[in-house]
């Protein structure tokens, strides 16, 4: 009811700077005619000149340079390094599932990973480096 | 006002009635011709966005008054690109209309009704035998007025009714395209002032005051917005 009622006071405002609306129109009307036959001139030298009005100015080219160079230099950039993963160095041994690791793994990082119920059979040689999250 | 209804005829509360719903109905149709062109409004002047963001992700953008300048210059052009079908359509319209004019011996009357104009294909009522009837002092139009001309077809119309959609497209694509104009014309001041400006209100610096004189003066007091 407030939408309907805001509704007709807008119908209302409409009313009241319709006249206004009108004058701007019609300044913006002639101006757009000024505009149109002004540029509609230059472009017509232009195009005798082989070229167009709508083609890209020295300002836009510069612009345009200075956009690729940034992507370029955003694109060339190194990728971010992984966060550091916990790396745990195992000796050779089986380990089944469920199974926490011996007690002689070195852990290469401080972050310990969850262990319990994940660890897979290690069958690596001599040692085994293996990241978490690598087999999920 | 309570004494002044009672003192009404049944046909005049009727009439009364009818007006106020016409009158409701007007001012719901034009909230919502106010609303559509709101909206078209808003939709146009964001080109000024898409016209400018090269520009301004370059960063040669150096003030608002660069701004200004470049984004009416690509306003003015963006302008000369739409406009360009329109006026070739309205000028190939003329063209025809000044042919057909050649060779019926004088400027076609758009407006006739009998033999040559357009208007041959719709009703035309009398307007000035409308039937009236008086409320409160007020002549009302009591019903339809008498038909002067049916719709009929006539081969000496025919430039009217090809000029005419060429006419139509051109008077409508004019307004659509101006009013696009207008609505980019408005928002390049108002983002010109946007851009450049922070809210100071939500601005955090940090007090460096007692640092020494050289810090101070080298300016690095920036400040975070939250």
């Amino acid at each position: 009811m407030i939408e309907f009622f805001k509704k007709m006071f807008r119908g209302l405002l409409l009313i009241v700077i319709a006249p206004f609306a009108v004058i701007i129109f019609a300044v913006y009307l002639i101006y757009g005619f000024v505009v149109f036959i002004v540029l509609g001139i230059k472009s017509a030298f232009l195009f005798l000149k082989g070229s167009s009005i709508l083609e890209p100015t020295d300002f836009d080219k510069a612009a345009s340079d200075i956009v690729a160079a940034d992507l370029e230099k955003k694109n060339a950039a190194p990728v971010a390094a992984q966060p550091s993963q916990a790396i745990y160095v195992l000796p050779i041994q089986t380990i089944t599932p469920n199974q926490v690791p011996p007690t002689n793994t070195v852990v290469i990082n401080e972050q310990i990973p969850q262990l319990g119920g994940t660890i897979e059979e290690i069958t690596a040689e001599d040692v085994v480096v293996k990241t978490v999250g690598e087999d999920e | 006002m309570i004494n002044f209804l009672v003192k009404l005829s049944e046909n005049d509360r009727r009439i009364l009635l009818v007006v106020f719903f016409i009158v409701i109905i007007l001012l719901v149709f034009l909230g919502m011709i106010y609303d559509g062109i709101r909206a078209f409004m808003r939709h146009e002047s964001t080109k000024v966005d898409t016209l400018m963001t090269r520009s301004v992700k370059s960063g040669l953008i150096s003030g608002p008054k660069v701004f200004r300048s470049v984004a009416r210059q690509k306003s003015q052009l963006e302008f000369y690109r739409v406009y360009r079908l329109t006026f070739l359509i309205g000028l190939v319209a003329f063209a025809i209309y000044g042919v057909c004019s050649l060779f019926y011996g004088h400027w076609i009357n758009f407006f006739d009704y009998t033999t040559e104009g357009v208007f041959t294909l719709f009703f035309k009522f009398n307007w000035q035998e409308v039937p009236t009837t008086t409320v409160f002092g007020i002549t009302v139009m009591s019903d339809f007025p008498p038909v002067i001309s049916s719709p009929n077809f006539t081969a000496q119309a025919i430039p009217s009714y090809v000029i005419t959609p060429f006419v139509l497209y051109f008077i409508g694509a004019t307004i659509y395209q101006v009013l696009g104009l207008i609505a980019r014309s408005f928002r390049i001041p108002k983002l010109a002032q946007s851009m450049f400006k922070l809210d100071l209100d939500n601005a955090k610096l940090d007090d460096i005051s007692d640092s020494s004189p050289e810090v101070q003066a080298k300016g690095i007091n920036k400040p975070t917005v939250s």
